[in-house]
Protein backbone atom coordinates (compact mmCIF):
# COMPACT_ATOMS: atom_id res chain seq x y z
CA UNK A 1 0.00 0.00 0.00
CA UNK A 2 2.99 2.37 1.02
CA UNK A 3 4.73 1.57 -2.13
CA UNK A 4 1.39 2.35 -4.27
CA UNK A 5 1.36 5.69 -2.55
CA UNK A 6 4.78 6.45 -3.11
CA UNK A 7 4.14 5.81 -6.82
CA UNK A 8 1.31 7.05 -6.88
CA UNK A 9 2.47 10.49 -5.70
CA UNK A 10 5.75 10.33 -7.85
CA UNK A 11 3.43 9.65 -11.45
CA UNK A 12 0.98 12.48 -10.55
CA UNK A 13 4.08 15.09 -10.27
CA UNK A 14 5.68 13.94 -12.95
CA UNK A 15 2.95 14.74 -15.45
CA UNK A 16 2.41 17.71 -13.53
CA UNK A 17 5.58 18.31 -14.61
CA UNK A 18 5.79 17.23 -17.97
CA UNK A 19 1.77 19.17 -18.60
CA UNK A 20 3.33 22.14 -17.04
CA UNK A 21 -0.46 22.29 -15.77
CA UNK A 22 1.27 23.79 -12.60
CA UNK A 23 4.31 25.40 -12.18
CA UNK A 24 6.84 22.49 -11.76
CA UNK A 25 8.49 23.74 -8.21
CA UNK A 26 4.53 23.66 -6.65
CA UNK A 27 4.04 20.56 -8.35
CA UNK A 28 7.15 18.89 -6.74
CA UNK A 29 6.28 20.26 -3.30
CA UNK A 30 2.65 19.53 -3.55
CA UNK A 31 4.23 15.30 -4.02
CA UNK A 32 6.85 16.09 -0.74
CA UNK A 33 3.50 17.40 1.07
CA UNK A 34 2.40 14.14 0.51
CA UNK A 35 4.88 11.94 0.55
CA UNK A 36 5.22 13.33 4.51
CA UNK A 37 1.28 13.90 4.93
CA UNK A 38 1.15 9.55 4.33
CA UNK A 39 4.10 9.00 6.84
CA UNK A 40 6.80 7.28 3.60
CA UNK A 41 9.49 9.73 4.76
CA UNK A 42 9.74 11.87 7.89
CA UNK A 43 12.47 14.56 8.63
CA UNK A 44 15.19 11.89 9.39
CA UNK A 45 15.44 10.38 5.93
CA UNK A 46 14.57 13.71 3.87
CA UNK A 47 16.96 15.85 5.63
CA UNK A 48 20.21 13.34 6.90
CA UNK A 49 20.10 10.57 5.19
CA UNK A 50 22.46 10.01 2.29
CA UNK A 51 20.54 6.79 0.87
CA UNK A 52 16.82 8.52 0.56
CA UNK A 53 17.79 12.50 1.28
CA UNK A 54 18.31 15.55 -0.30
CA UNK A 55 21.69 15.64 -1.92
CA UNK A 56 23.23 18.91 -0.55
CA UNK A 57 26.25 18.34 -2.29
CA UNK A 58 23.96 18.83 -5.72
CA UNK A 59 22.44 21.86 -3.95
CA UNK A 60 25.30 23.70 -2.81
CA UNK A 61 27.20 23.21 -5.87
CA UNK A 62 24.66 24.77 -8.01
CA UNK A 63 24.67 27.67 -5.46
CA UNK A 64 27.86 28.19 -5.48
CA UNK A 65 28.16 28.06 -9.05
CA UNK A 66 25.05 30.42 -9.23
CA UNK A 67 27.26 33.08 -7.42
CA UNK A 68 30.64 32.27 -9.40
CA UNK A 69 28.31 32.75 -12.35
CA UNK A 70 26.27 36.30 -10.66
CA UNK A 71 29.90 37.63 -10.26
CA UNK A 72 31.45 37.01 -13.77
CA UNK A 73 28.34 38.47 -15.40
CA UNK A 74 28.80 41.40 -14.23
CA UNK A 75 32.68 42.08 -15.48
CA UNK A 76 31.22 41.94 -19.40
CA UNK A 77 33.59 39.25 -20.08
CA UNK A 78 31.14 37.19 -22.14
CA UNK A 79 29.75 40.40 -23.85
CA UNK A 80 32.98 40.90 -24.86
CA UNK A 81 34.16 37.93 -26.25
CA UNK A 82 31.04 37.61 -28.77
CA UNK A 83 31.24 40.81 -29.77
CA UNK A 84 35.01 40.38 -30.54
CA UNK A 85 34.16 37.10 -31.90
CA UNK A 86 31.71 38.73 -34.38
CA UNK A 87 34.49 41.14 -35.51
CA UNK A 88 37.04 38.45 -36.22
CA UNK A 89 34.33 36.77 -38.84
CA UNK A 90 33.93 40.14 -40.49
CA UNK A 91 30.29 39.84 -40.23
CA UNK A 92 30.42 36.39 -42.58
CA UNK A 93 27.13 34.46 -41.15
CA UNK A 94 28.38 30.76 -41.23
CA UNK A 95 32.11 31.85 -39.52
CA UNK A 96 30.04 33.79 -36.80
CA UNK A 97 27.33 31.17 -36.17
CA UNK A 98 30.61 28.73 -35.73
CA UNK A 99 32.25 31.06 -33.27
CA UNK A 100 29.03 32.28 -31.24
CA UNK A 101 28.15 28.71 -31.03
CA UNK A 102 31.50 27.44 -29.84
CA UNK A 103 32.06 29.68 -27.28
CA UNK A 104 28.60 29.05 -26.04
CA UNK A 105 29.39 25.43 -25.75
CA UNK A 106 32.86 25.82 -24.00
CA UNK A 107 31.36 28.84 -21.79
CA UNK A 108 28.12 25.77 -21.29
CA UNK A 109 31.07 23.38 -19.90
CA UNK A 110 31.88 25.89 -17.43
CA UNK A 111 28.34 27.84 -16.10
CA UNK A 112 25.24 26.27 -16.10
CA UNK A 113 23.33 26.19 -19.63
CA UNK A 114 20.15 28.64 -19.02
CA UNK A 115 22.48 31.06 -17.67
CA UNK A 116 25.21 30.33 -20.91
CA UNK A 117 21.90 31.22 -23.16
CA UNK A 118 20.52 34.38 -21.36
CA UNK A 119 24.08 35.93 -21.77
CA UNK A 120 24.82 35.13 -25.43
CA UNK A 121 20.79 35.73 -26.60
CA UNK A 122 21.40 39.51 -25.98
CA UNK A 123 24.43 39.80 -27.80
CA UNK A 124 23.11 37.69 -30.60
CA UNK A 125 20.14 40.00 -31.57
CA UNK A 126 22.39 43.29 -31.57
CA UNK A 127 24.82 41.18 -34.18
CA UNK A 128 22.16 40.07 -36.11
CA UNK A 129 19.96 42.68 -36.04
CA UNK A 130 23.41 44.92 -37.29
CA UNK A 131 24.11 42.47 -39.75
CA UNK A 132 20.39 42.26 -41.42
CA UNK A 133 20.23 38.72 -40.14
CA UNK A 134 17.28 36.76 -39.00
CA UNK A 135 18.28 35.63 -35.46
CA UNK A 136 16.38 32.81 -35.05
CA UNK A 137 18.43 30.07 -36.71
CA UNK A 138 21.73 31.56 -34.02
CA UNK A 139 19.76 31.23 -30.96
CA UNK A 140 18.54 28.02 -31.70
CA UNK A 141 21.86 26.90 -32.84
CA UNK A 142 23.19 28.40 -29.72
CA UNK A 143 21.22 26.50 -27.30
CA UNK A 144 21.82 23.29 -29.23
CA UNK A 145 25.34 23.85 -28.87
CA UNK A 146 24.91 25.08 -25.22
CA UNK A 147 23.18 21.23 -24.71
CA UNK A 148 25.84 19.51 -26.21
CA UNK A 149 28.97 21.58 -24.73
CA UNK A 150 27.15 21.73 -21.18
CA UNK A 151 27.42 17.25 -21.58
CA UNK A 152 31.11 17.25 -21.41
CA UNK A 153 31.61 18.54 -16.99
CA UNK A 154 30.49 17.89 -13.62
CA UNK A 155 28.90 21.22 -14.12
CA UNK A 156 28.04 21.86 -17.35
CA UNK A 157 24.81 20.37 -16.85
CA UNK A 158 22.12 19.92 -13.99
CA UNK A 159 22.30 16.44 -14.45
CA UNK A 160 25.76 15.51 -14.73
CA UNK A 161 25.78 17.30 -10.86
CA UNK A 162 23.09 14.62 -10.04
CA UNK A 163 25.06 12.02 -11.79
CA UNK A 164 28.46 12.88 -10.44
CA UNK A 165 27.34 13.37 -7.01
CA UNK A 166 25.24 9.83 -6.93
CA UNK A 167 28.26 8.01 -9.03
CA UNK A 168 31.01 9.59 -6.65
CA UNK A 169 32.53 10.93 -10.31
CA UNK A 170 34.82 13.90 -10.19
CA UNK A 171 35.26 17.00 -12.82
CA UNK A 172 38.05 15.37 -14.09
CA UNK A 173 36.50 11.71 -14.74
CA UNK A 174 33.82 13.66 -16.70
CA UNK A 175 36.20 15.33 -18.75
CA UNK A 176 38.36 12.44 -19.64
CA UNK A 177 35.08 10.39 -20.41
CA UNK A 178 32.36 12.27 -22.03
CA UNK A 179 35.10 15.50 -23.51
CA UNK A 180 36.13 13.37 -26.22
CA UNK A 181 32.87 12.58 -27.22
CA UNK A 182 31.53 15.96 -26.62
CA UNK A 183 34.33 17.19 -28.85
CA UNK A 184 33.27 15.08 -31.77
CA UNK A 185 29.57 16.09 -31.44
CA UNK A 186 30.12 20.03 -31.30
CA UNK A 187 32.56 19.29 -34.66
CA UNK A 188 29.50 17.03 -36.07
CA UNK A 189 27.23 19.51 -34.36
CA UNK A 190 29.27 22.61 -36.88
CA UNK A 191 29.57 20.92 -39.94
CA UNK A 192 25.62 19.79 -40.05
CA UNK A 193 24.94 23.30 -39.18
CA UNK A 194 25.95 24.94 -42.32
CA UNK A 195 23.47 22.84 -43.88
CA UNK A 196 20.65 22.83 -41.86
CA UNK A 197 20.56 26.62 -41.45
CA UNK A 198 22.24 27.62 -44.55
CA UNK A 199 18.91 30.05 -45.66
CA UNK A 200 19.89 31.72 -42.60
CA UNK A 201 23.77 32.80 -44.36
CA UNK A 202 22.92 35.51 -46.06
CA UNK A 203 25.31 38.42 -46.25
CA UNK A 204 25.22 42.36 -46.81
CA UNK A 205 28.44 44.43 -47.25
CA UNK A 206 27.06 47.28 -45.76
CA UNK A 207 25.78 46.20 -42.98
CA UNK A 208 28.69 43.53 -42.04
CA UNK A 209 30.98 47.40 -41.76
CA UNK A 210 28.65 48.32 -38.68
CA UNK A 211 29.46 45.27 -36.88
CA UNK A 212 32.94 46.37 -36.98
CA UNK A 213 31.82 49.58 -35.44
CA UNK A 214 31.17 47.53 -32.41
CA UNK A 215 33.09 48.43 -29.52
CA UNK A 216 34.05 45.39 -27.73
CA UNK A 217 36.13 47.05 -24.91
CA UNK A 218 33.45 49.21 -23.91
CA UNK A 219 31.50 46.15 -22.63
CA UNK A 220 33.99 46.05 -19.79
CA UNK A 221 33.00 48.32 -16.88
CA UNK A 222 36.10 48.17 -15.12
CA UNK A 223 38.68 46.12 -15.89
CA UNK A 224 40.39 45.39 -12.72
CA UNK A 225 37.10 43.58 -11.90
CA UNK A 226 37.64 41.48 -15.14
CA UNK A 227 40.99 40.20 -13.91
CA UNK A 228 39.83 39.87 -10.35
CA UNK A 229 36.70 37.91 -11.61
CA UNK A 230 39.34 35.55 -14.11
CA UNK A 231 41.41 34.69 -11.32
CA UNK A 232 38.36 33.65 -8.83
CA UNK A 233 36.86 31.42 -11.99
CA UNK A 234 40.50 30.10 -12.29
CA UNK A 235 40.85 28.92 -9.07
CA UNK A 236 37.17 27.53 -9.07
CA UNK A 237 38.08 25.55 -12.41
CA UNK A 238 42.17 24.31 -10.50
CA UNK A 239 39.64 23.30 -7.29
CA UNK A 240 37.81 21.09 -9.47
CA UNK A 241 40.37 19.68 -11.12
CA UNK A 242 42.53 18.80 -7.69
CA UNK A 243 39.27 18.62 -5.92
CA UNK A 244 39.87 14.42 -5.57
CA UNK A 245 43.58 14.70 -4.48
CA UNK A 246 42.85 17.76 -2.56
CA UNK A 247 40.07 15.95 -0.79
CA UNK A 248 37.06 17.85 -0.73
CA UNK A 249 34.11 17.95 -2.84
CA UNK A 250 33.00 19.69 -5.66
CA UNK A 251 30.52 21.78 -3.74
CA UNK A 252 33.37 22.72 -1.51
CA UNK A 253 35.28 24.33 -4.47
CA UNK A 254 31.89 26.01 -5.78
CA UNK A 255 30.80 27.24 -2.36
CA UNK A 256 34.53 28.69 -1.87
CA UNK A 257 34.41 29.80 -5.62
CA UNK A 258 30.59 31.82 -4.87
CA UNK A 259 32.45 33.59 -1.54
CA UNK A 260 35.24 34.28 -3.30
CA UNK A 261 33.72 35.79 -6.17
CA UNK A 262 31.33 38.06 -3.80
CA UNK A 263 34.54 39.75 -2.28
CA UNK A 264 36.66 39.43 -5.55
CA UNK A 265 33.89 41.01 -7.90
CA UNK A 266 32.13 43.53 -4.49
CA UNK A 267 27.94 44.28 -5.66
CA UNK A 268 25.12 44.69 -3.91
CA UNK A 269 23.99 41.35 -2.27
CA UNK A 270 20.92 41.88 -3.57
CA UNK A 271 22.26 41.33 -6.78
CA UNK A 272 23.84 38.75 -6.32
CA UNK A 273 21.14 37.12 -4.85
CA UNK A 274 18.73 37.93 -7.88
CA UNK A 275 20.96 35.75 -10.09
CA UNK A 276 20.74 32.92 -7.31
CA UNK A 277 17.67 30.84 -8.84
CA UNK A 278 16.04 29.90 -5.78
CA UNK A 279 13.12 28.26 -7.40
CA UNK A 280 15.59 25.72 -9.14
CA UNK A 281 17.14 24.90 -5.82
CA UNK A 282 14.01 24.08 -4.07
CA UNK A 283 12.68 22.25 -7.16
CA UNK A 284 15.82 19.94 -6.61
CA UNK A 285 15.43 19.65 -3.11
CA UNK A 286 11.80 18.06 -3.73
CA UNK A 287 12.91 15.89 -6.25
CA UNK A 288 15.52 14.04 -3.95
CA UNK A 289 12.90 13.95 -1.30
CA UNK A 290 9.93 12.41 -3.70
CA UNK A 291 12.89 10.00 -5.50
CA UNK A 292 14.34 8.86 -1.72
CA UNK A 293 10.63 8.38 -0.69
CA UNK A 294 10.62 6.07 -3.60
CA UNK A 295 13.87 4.45 -2.74
CA UNK A 296 12.93 4.30 1.20
CA UNK A 297 9.64 1.88 -0.31
CA UNK A 298 11.93 -0.20 -2.30
CA UNK A 299 10.77 1.02 -5.67
CA UNK A 300 13.57 1.52 -7.27
CA UNK A 301 15.45 -1.02 -6.15
CA UNK A 302 12.74 -3.50 -7.81
CA UNK A 303 12.94 -1.22 -11.33
CA UNK A 304 16.63 -2.01 -10.66
CA UNK A 305 16.37 -5.45 -10.36
CA UNK A 306 14.16 -5.79 -13.22
CA UNK A 307 16.39 -4.05 -15.65
CA UNK A 308 19.21 -6.40 -14.04
CA UNK A 309 17.16 -8.88 -15.39
CA UNK A 310 16.10 -7.57 -19.01
CA UNK A 311 19.56 -7.08 -19.82
CA UNK A 312 20.69 -10.24 -18.75
CA UNK A 313 23.57 -10.00 -18.08
CA UNK A 314 24.42 -8.05 -21.30
CA UNK A 315 26.51 -4.47 -20.76
CA UNK A 316 26.36 -3.72 -24.50
CA UNK A 317 21.72 -4.22 -23.94
CA UNK A 318 22.41 -2.11 -20.62
CA UNK A 319 24.76 0.69 -22.01
CA UNK A 320 22.65 1.17 -25.17
CA UNK A 321 18.84 0.66 -23.48
CA UNK A 322 20.28 3.54 -21.25
CA UNK A 323 21.74 5.65 -23.66
CA UNK A 324 18.57 5.73 -26.56
CA UNK A 325 16.31 5.54 -23.31
CA UNK A 326 17.16 8.38 -21.71
CA UNK A 327 17.79 10.19 -24.63
CA UNK A 328 13.83 9.55 -25.93
CA UNK A 329 12.61 10.29 -22.67
CA UNK A 330 15.01 13.75 -21.84
CA UNK A 331 13.18 14.57 -25.19
CA UNK A 332 9.43 14.40 -23.64
CA UNK A 333 10.16 15.34 -20.09
CA UNK A 334 12.63 17.88 -18.32
CA UNK A 335 16.44 15.75 -17.82
CA UNK A 336 16.75 16.65 -14.33
CA UNK A 337 14.12 14.85 -12.99
CA UNK A 338 14.96 12.12 -15.26
CA UNK A 339 18.34 11.87 -14.07
CA UNK A 340 17.28 12.64 -10.24
CA UNK A 341 14.94 9.24 -10.62
CA UNK A 342 17.10 7.22 -12.57
CA UNK A 343 20.18 7.64 -10.73
CA UNK A 344 19.89 5.53 -7.65
CA UNK A 345 18.16 2.98 -10.18
CA UNK A 346 21.57 2.72 -12.62
CA UNK A 347 23.29 2.83 -9.45
CA UNK A 348 21.14 -0.37 -8.06
CA UNK A 349 21.68 -1.62 -11.25
CA UNK A 350 25.66 -1.30 -11.17
CA UNK A 351 25.30 -2.92 -7.62
CA UNK A 352 23.55 -5.83 -8.97
CA UNK A 353 25.55 -7.15 -11.64
CA UNK A 354 29.27 -5.05 -11.40
CA UNK A 355 30.17 -6.91 -15.12
CA UNK A 356 27.42 -4.43 -16.98
CA UNK A 357 29.69 -1.16 -15.56
CA UNK A 358 33.03 -1.41 -16.96
CA UNK A 359 34.58 1.89 -16.71
CA UNK A 360 31.17 2.90 -15.21
CA UNK A 361 29.88 3.25 -18.90
CA UNK A 362 26.17 2.90 -17.48
CA UNK A 363 27.03 6.57 -15.90
CA UNK A 364 28.65 8.14 -19.19
CA UNK A 365 25.05 6.57 -21.46
CA UNK A 366 23.07 8.11 -18.54
CA UNK A 367 24.84 11.51 -18.85
CA UNK A 368 24.82 11.51 -22.87
CA UNK A 369 21.73 10.20 -23.54
CA UNK A 370 19.72 12.88 -21.03
CA UNK A 371 21.92 15.56 -21.70
CA UNK A 372 21.67 15.30 -25.39
CA UNK A 373 18.61 13.98 -25.63
CA UNK A 374 17.25 17.16 -23.68
CA UNK A 375 18.21 18.98 -27.79
CA UNK A 376 15.66 16.77 -29.22
CA UNK A 377 12.25 18.99 -28.68
CA UNK A 378 11.36 22.59 -27.42
CA UNK A 379 10.71 21.17 -24.18
CA UNK A 380 13.85 18.66 -23.60
CA UNK A 381 15.80 21.34 -21.87
CA UNK A 382 15.28 24.21 -19.35
CA UNK A 383 17.75 26.23 -21.82
CA UNK A 384 15.31 25.48 -24.57
CA UNK A 385 12.22 27.06 -23.02
CA UNK A 386 14.69 29.99 -21.84
CA UNK A 387 15.41 30.12 -25.12
CA UNK A 388 12.10 30.45 -26.86
CA UNK A 389 10.37 32.57 -24.20
CA UNK A 390 13.18 35.51 -24.98
CA UNK A 391 12.80 34.88 -28.84
CA UNK A 392 9.40 35.76 -28.66
CA UNK A 393 10.20 38.43 -26.22
CA UNK A 394 12.17 39.80 -28.67
CA UNK A 395 10.02 39.50 -31.30
CA UNK A 396 10.95 36.39 -33.31
CA UNK A 397 8.94 33.80 -31.81
CA UNK A 398 9.99 30.58 -31.88
CA UNK A 399 7.35 27.44 -32.49
CA UNK A 400 7.33 23.99 -31.06
CA UNK A 401 8.10 22.22 -34.45
CA UNK A 402 10.94 25.09 -35.80
CA UNK A 403 12.39 24.27 -32.79
CA UNK A 404 12.10 20.65 -32.92
CA UNK A 405 12.98 19.84 -36.68
CA UNK A 406 16.43 21.14 -36.32
CA UNK A 407 16.59 19.52 -32.12
CA UNK A 408 15.56 16.49 -33.18
CA UNK A 409 17.97 15.70 -36.65
CA UNK A 410 20.92 17.14 -34.11
CA UNK A 411 19.69 14.73 -31.35
CA UNK A 412 20.14 11.66 -33.91
CA UNK A 413 23.12 12.78 -34.88
CA UNK A 414 24.89 13.05 -31.89
CA UNK A 415 23.13 10.21 -29.49
CA UNK A 416 24.03 8.00 -32.62
CA UNK A 417 27.79 9.06 -32.78
CA UNK A 418 28.17 7.80 -29.22
CA UNK A 419 27.17 4.20 -30.00
CA UNK A 420 30.87 3.61 -31.11
CA UNK A 421 32.46 5.84 -28.82
CA UNK A 422 30.81 4.19 -26.30
CA UNK A 423 31.25 0.61 -27.58
CA UNK A 424 35.08 1.19 -28.98
CA UNK A 425 36.40 2.74 -24.92
CA UNK A 426 34.22 0.74 -22.63
CA UNK A 427 32.57 -2.62 -24.59
CA UNK A 428 35.10 -3.33 -27.35
CA UNK B 1 -7.39 75.07 -6.45
CA UNK B 2 -8.51 71.81 -8.33
CA UNK B 3 -7.39 69.69 -11.17
CA UNK B 4 -9.56 71.43 -13.90
CA UNK B 5 -8.27 75.04 -13.44
CA UNK B 6 -4.93 72.97 -14.00
CA UNK B 7 -5.64 71.48 -16.64
CA UNK B 8 -4.19 72.48 -20.20
CA UNK B 9 -6.17 71.46 -23.76
CA UNK B 10 -2.56 70.37 -24.77
CA UNK B 11 -0.68 67.00 -25.15
CA UNK B 12 -3.78 65.01 -26.70
CA UNK B 13 -2.84 62.42 -29.20
CA UNK B 14 -5.06 59.30 -30.74
CA UNK B 15 -4.54 55.51 -31.16
CA UNK B 16 -3.50 55.20 -34.90
CA UNK B 17 -0.61 58.37 -34.04
CA UNK B 18 2.90 57.40 -35.01
CA UNK B 19 4.98 57.11 -32.15
CA UNK B 20 7.58 58.86 -33.78
CA UNK B 21 5.09 61.77 -34.69
CA UNK B 22 4.28 61.90 -31.03
CA UNK B 23 7.74 62.48 -29.80
CA UNK B 24 8.11 64.87 -32.31
CA UNK B 25 5.05 66.57 -30.33
CA UNK B 26 6.73 66.56 -27.10
CA UNK B 27 10.03 67.94 -28.09
CA UNK B 28 7.93 70.72 -30.59
CA UNK B 29 5.38 71.53 -27.38
CA UNK B 30 8.10 70.75 -24.46
CA UNK B 31 5.71 68.35 -22.79
CA UNK B 32 7.33 65.86 -20.37
CA UNK B 33 4.28 63.28 -21.88
CA UNK B 34 0.98 62.94 -24.00
CA UNK B 35 -2.08 61.55 -23.41
CA UNK B 36 -4.11 59.03 -25.71
CA UNK B 37 -7.65 59.45 -26.23
CA UNK B 38 -9.81 57.60 -27.86
CA UNK B 39 -12.10 58.57 -30.93
CA UNK B 40 -15.25 59.68 -28.22
CA UNK B 41 -12.14 61.45 -26.06
CA UNK B 42 -12.30 58.74 -23.25
CA UNK B 43 -8.58 59.29 -21.79
CA UNK B 44 -7.06 56.07 -22.43
CA UNK B 45 -3.63 56.11 -21.01
CA UNK B 46 -0.46 58.64 -20.24
CA UNK B 47 2.78 58.09 -22.47
CA UNK B 48 5.79 60.04 -20.62
CA UNK B 49 8.31 60.86 -22.37
CA UNK B 50 10.46 58.82 -21.04
CA UNK B 51 8.32 55.59 -22.15
CA UNK B 52 9.00 56.92 -25.53
CA UNK B 53 12.51 56.70 -24.85
CA UNK B 54 12.56 53.22 -23.17
CA UNK B 55 10.39 52.01 -26.35
CA UNK B 56 13.47 53.32 -28.48
CA UNK B 57 15.82 50.80 -26.53
CA UNK B 58 15.78 47.51 -28.16
CA UNK B 59 14.32 44.85 -25.56
CA UNK B 60 17.93 43.01 -25.92
CA UNK B 61 19.57 46.06 -24.37
CA UNK B 62 16.87 46.39 -21.59
CA UNK B 63 18.40 43.04 -21.05
CA UNK B 64 21.96 43.49 -21.11
CA UNK B 65 22.28 47.23 -20.60
CA UNK B 66 26.53 46.68 -21.11
CA UNK B 67 25.63 46.46 -24.81
CA UNK B 68 24.33 49.65 -25.01
CA UNK B 69 28.07 50.78 -24.48
CA UNK B 70 29.20 49.13 -27.61
CA UNK B 71 27.75 50.66 -30.06
CA UNK B 72 28.78 53.24 -32.17
CA UNK B 73 27.74 57.12 -31.64
CA UNK B 74 26.65 57.56 -34.83
CA UNK B 75 24.42 54.56 -34.87
CA UNK B 76 22.98 54.82 -31.36
CA UNK B 77 21.96 59.25 -32.37
CA UNK B 78 19.69 57.36 -34.54
CA UNK B 79 17.70 55.28 -31.90
CA UNK B 80 14.54 56.78 -32.39
CA UNK B 81 14.90 55.29 -35.85
CA UNK B 82 13.30 52.06 -34.38
CA UNK B 83 9.80 53.72 -33.90
CA UNK B 84 9.02 54.55 -37.36
CA UNK B 85 6.50 51.91 -37.97
CA UNK B 86 5.17 51.86 -34.34
CA UNK B 87 1.99 53.12 -33.67
CA UNK B 88 0.45 54.11 -30.01
CA UNK B 89 -2.31 51.40 -30.21
CA UNK B 90 1.37 49.73 -29.94
CA UNK B 91 2.46 50.28 -27.25
CA UNK B 92 -1.11 50.35 -25.34
CA UNK B 93 -1.05 46.79 -26.37
CA UNK B 94 1.92 45.93 -24.85
CA UNK B 95 1.71 48.59 -21.79
CA UNK B 96 1.44 47.59 -18.30
CA UNK B 97 -2.05 48.06 -16.70
CA UNK B 98 -1.48 51.30 -14.53
CA UNK B 99 -0.61 53.71 -17.16
CA UNK B 100 -3.33 54.87 -17.19
CA UNK B 101 -2.92 58.02 -15.37
CA UNK B 102 -6.16 59.76 -14.86
CA UNK B 103 -7.59 62.03 -12.42
CA UNK B 104 -10.75 63.33 -12.02
CA UNK B 105 -11.80 67.13 -12.63
CA UNK B 106 -12.41 67.87 -9.14
CA UNK B 107 -8.94 66.73 -7.61
CA UNK B 108 -7.42 68.37 -5.34
CA UNK B 109 -3.97 69.25 -5.41
CA UNK B 110 -3.09 66.66 -2.77
CA UNK B 111 -4.93 64.20 -4.72
CA UNK B 112 -3.35 64.98 -8.15
CA UNK B 113 0.40 64.67 -6.16
CA UNK B 114 -0.38 61.35 -4.71
CA UNK B 115 -1.50 59.86 -8.05
CA UNK B 116 1.50 61.17 -9.64
CA UNK B 117 3.92 59.83 -6.98
CA UNK B 118 2.25 56.36 -6.92
CA UNK B 119 2.46 56.27 -10.36
CA UNK B 120 5.91 57.84 -10.75
CA UNK B 121 4.92 59.94 -13.40
CA UNK B 122 4.86 63.87 -14.18
CA UNK B 123 2.61 63.61 -16.56
CA UNK B 124 -1.82 63.17 -16.14
CA UNK B 125 -4.69 63.48 -17.76
CA UNK B 126 -8.01 65.12 -16.63
CA UNK B 127 -10.96 64.54 -17.49
CA UNK B 128 -14.34 65.72 -17.02
CA UNK B 129 -17.60 65.13 -15.35
CA UNK B 130 -19.02 63.17 -18.96
CA UNK B 131 -15.59 61.09 -18.44
CA UNK B 132 -13.67 62.60 -22.07
CA UNK B 133 -10.40 64.68 -21.00
CA UNK B 134 -9.94 68.10 -20.51
CA UNK B 135 -6.69 68.53 -21.04
CA UNK B 136 -3.12 67.52 -19.66
CA UNK B 137 -1.65 68.67 -15.89
CA UNK B 138 1.83 68.37 -15.40
CA UNK B 139 3.92 68.46 -12.21
CA UNK B 140 5.53 71.44 -13.00
CA UNK B 141 1.80 73.35 -13.14
CA UNK B 142 1.32 71.72 -9.82
CA UNK B 143 4.16 72.94 -8.12
CA UNK B 144 3.88 75.99 -8.97
CA UNK B 145 -0.19 76.24 -7.91
CA UNK B 146 1.03 75.11 -4.60
CA UNK B 147 3.99 77.48 -4.56
CA UNK B 148 1.49 80.44 -5.01
CA UNK B 149 -0.55 79.67 -2.78
CA UNK B 150 2.23 79.62 -0.10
Amino acid sequence: MTTALAVGIFLVVYVLIATERVPRVVAVLGGVAGVFAVGIVGAQESFYSEETGIDWNVIFLLLGMMLVVAGLRRTGLFEFMAIWSAKRTRGRPYPLLVLLTTLTAVASAMLDNVTTVLLVAPVTLLVCSRLKLNPIPFLIAEVLASNIGGASTLVGDPPNIIIGSRADLSFVDFLVNLGPIILIAMVAFLLLSRWVFRDAFTYDSDAAKSVMQLDEREAIADPKLLVRGLVVLAFVLVGFVLQRSLGIDPSIVALLGGGAMMLAVPGPTEEYMKHVEWETLVFFMGLFVLVGALVQVGAIDALATALTDAVAGDPVAATFGILFGSAALSAIVDNIPYVATMSPVVEQLAANDPTLNPGNVLWWSLALGADLGGNATAIGASANVVVIGIAKRYGYPISFWQFTRYGLLVTVVTVVLCVPYLWLRYLA
Amino acid sequence: MIAKQLAQPVGLVTTSDSVHDVARRMVDEGLPGLAVVADDGRPLAVLPASQVLGLAVPAYIKDDPSLARVVDEASADRLIDGLASLTVQGVLDDAEPDLLGTVPHDATLLEVACVMSQLRVSFLVVSGPDGKALGTITAQSVLGASLSQA
